[in-house]
C-alpha cells in the first residue's frame, strides 16, 4: 500500500524525516520499463506527451499556455542563484542579479530561443525586472534557509530529471530542487508554493517514478519530500515498490485523461 | 477565511472611490517596497509601480479602475504615491542582503479541519530561523496612520509566522508611509495569546454576523 507522511516543516523534522528514510528501495527492472512503456503506447496520441507531477495533480485536465512572469520565474533563477552563492560566497541579491545578467546576455548572443527565460526578461520593463529579482532572491533565500540544516551533504539539483517512454512519445518529467547524497541511494527535496491539496501525494509520487526511471539502474530514492514553506508542511513518500507503480498508474490515468480531454475539444 | 486585513478593518463606513484609491495605493507601495528591498532604482514611483504590478498581475481588475480614472484622479494619485514613497525610502533605508530579507511573504494555515482558513501576507521578513536563538523580524507597511487595528495585525503576523515555521519571530514592526512612524513590538507568548484572543474574537464576529 503506497503511504504518504506529513510533518511540521522545522529542522527537527526534516532531520527526522532524512535520517528515518528507508535503506531498501524499490528497483525498477527492465520487465517494469516495457511493461510501462506498453501501456502508454496503449493511449494513443497525436502529438508528442508531456506529463509531469502538475499534470498528474490536475488529474489531466488541460492547463492555460504558460506565460512567464515574476512568480514563474522565480525557480529557475533563485536555483541558478543558489547555485553561485555555493559556489561563490556571494550575496543572494548579488547572485540573483548575476543570473539574469547572464540570461540577458544570452539572448544578446542570440544563444535564447523565442519563448525563453532569457527571451522574455530582455523585454520587460525595469520596473518588472525588479519584481522578477525581489521573487528570485525570496525563492533562493526560502531555499537556503530550509536546507541549510539538513543531516547529510546536499546540493542543488542542477535540472529537472527526464525520461522518454520508448515508442510511446512519451516525456516524463520529476521536479527536483535539492538532492541528499547519502550512502544507501538519494533523498529528494522539492519545494512547492502555497499549500498542499489531496492531489499533493499523487503529485510527489509521480516524481518518484520519474526519478526513479531515470536512474541507470531504476533504484528509486529513499524517500522523496515535498516542502511548502509557505504552510509550514512537508510531505514525504517513500521509495518503496506501491508508491512507484503507485505513482506509475497516475501517469497513465492522467494520460488517458489527457487524451480524453483532447477528443472533446477536437469534437 | 481570515487575513491581517480582516483583523485591521474598522467598522466605519468608506467612501466607495476612496476605498478603491486607497487600495490602489496600498498596492503601489507595496510593489515599490518591494523594489527598494531589492535596491531597484526607482525613478518615477507612480509610473515604475503600475509596470511593476501590471507585470506581476495583468488581469488584476483594479489596473483596469486605474486605466479609467480622469485626470484630476490620477494627478492626486501620483501625488499621493510619491509621497508615500518619499516616507518610505526615508524611513526605511536600504536593507543590506546579509539580513536574508524576503518580501511578500506569504503564510497559509488551516485549523479546524480546514474549516478555517488564516492567510498572511507580510511585506518584509528579515533572518533566519535555522539558529538557536529567534532572530527573525517582521515588517509590515502601511499607508494607513498606526491605530488599534495595525496592532492587531502585528500580533496576526507573530502568530502566522510562529504557526509556519514552529519558532518564535524576535519582533514584529509596522511602519506608516503616512505619518512615518514605526511602532514595533517583541514577541513572547503574551503577545502570541493575544493574537489568539483577537482571531477567535474575529471568527466569533463573523459567525454571529452571518
Amino acid at each position: 500500500m503506497s503511504s504518504l507522511v506529513q510533518r511540521r516543516l522545522t529542522s527537527r523534522d526534516i532531520t527526522e524525516l532524512v535520517d528515518d528514510a528507508p535503506h531498501d528501495v524499490a528497483q525498477m527492472s527492465e520487465e517494469h520499463r516495457a511493461s510501462l512503456a506498453s501501456r502508454f503506447r496503449a493511449v494513443p496520441v497525436i502529438e508528442h506527451r508531456r506529463l509531469d507531477a502538475w499534470m498528474v495533480e490536475q488529474a489531466g485536465r488541460p492547463h492555460t499556455a504558460f506565460a512567464w512572469s515574476p512568480a514563474t520565474a522565480r525557480r529557475i533563477l533563485g536555483t541558478n542563484a543558489l547555485r553561485r552563492v555555493l559556489a561563490t560566497s556571494d550575496t543572494i541579491l548579488n547572485a540573483v542579479r548575476d543570473e539574469v545578467a547572464d540570461q540577458l546576455v544570452r539572448t544578446v548572443k542570440g544563444y535564447a530561443r523565442p519563448g525563453s527565460l532569457g527571451h522574455w526578461l530582455a523585454g520587460v520593463s525595469h520596473p518588472v525586472l525588479g519584481l522578477i529579482t525581489s521573487e528570485a532572491v525570496n525563492w533562493a533565500t526560502q531555499a537556503l534557509d530550509l536546507v541549510e540544516g539538513l543531516p547529510a551533504p546536499w546540493r542543488v539539483a542542477t535540472s529537472d530529471v527526464y525520461y522518454d517512454v520508448a515508442g510511446a512519445r512519451t516525456t516524463l518529467r520529476g521536479r527536483r530542487d535539492v538532492l541528499l547524497d547519502t550512502t544507501d541511494g538519494a533523498i529528494i527535496l522539492r519545494l512547492r508554493s502555497g499549500q498542499p491539496g489531496k492531489s499533493a501525494g499523487p503529485g510527489l509520487r509521480s516524481d518518484l517514478v520519474v526519478a526513479t526511471l531515470a536512474h541507470p539502474e531504476g533504484l528509486a530514492p529513499r524517500r522523496y519530500l515535498g516542502l511548502w514553506p509557505d504552510a509550514g508542511l512537508v510531505l514525504a513518500v517513500d521509495g518503496t515498490m506501491d508508491n512507484v507503480r503507485a505513482g506509475a498508474r497516475d501517469f497513465i490515468r492522467s494520460a488517458v485523461a489527457q487524451r480524453r480531454h483532447a477528443l472533446v475539444r477536437a469534437a | 477565511m481570515i487575513s491581517s486585513a480582516t483583523l485591521r478593518a474598522t467598522r466605519r463606513t468608506l467612501d466607495l472611490s476612496d476605498a478603491t484609491m486607497g487600495r490602489a495605493r496600498g498596492v503601489m507601495i507595496s510593489t515599490l517596497f518591494r523594489l527598494l528591498v531589492a535596491q531597484v532604482h526607482v525613478d518615477d514611483p507612480f509610473a515604475d509601480a503600475i509596470a511593476a504590478w501590471r507585470g506581476e498581475r495583468p488581469d488584476d481588475e483594479l489596473l483596469e479602475v486605474l486605466a479609467h480614472l480622469d485626470a484630476d484622479q490620477t494627478a492626486r494619485l501620483r501625488a499621493d504615491v510619491a509621497s508615500h514613497f518619499a516616507t518610505l525610502a526615508r524611513g526605511v533605508g536600504p536593507i543590506p542582503s546579509s539580513w536574508r530579507p524576503r518580501t511578500s511573504q506569504r503564510a497559509l494555515q488551516l485549523l479546524g479541519g480546514g474549516r478555517v482558513c488564516l492567510r498572511d501576507v507580510v511585506d518584509l521578513v528579515v533572518g533566519t530561523t535555522n539558529h538557536e536563538f529567534a532572530n527573525v523580524a517582521l515588517v509590515d507597511v502601511t499607508t494607513s496612520p498606526l491605530g488599534a487595528g495595525a496592532e492587531r495585525v502585528m500580533r496576526y503576523h507573530a502568530l502566522l509566522q510562529t504557526l509556519r515555521t514552529s519558532v518564535v519571530p524576535l519582533r514584529t514592526s509596522m511602519f506608516s508611509s503616512a505619518t512615518g512612524e514605526l511602532w514595533t513590538l517583541d514577541v513572547d507568548t503574551e503577545l502570541l495569546m493575544r493574537a489568539v484572543d483577537d482571531v477567535a474574537a474575529t471568527l466569533a464576529h463573523h459567525r454571529d454576523a452571518s
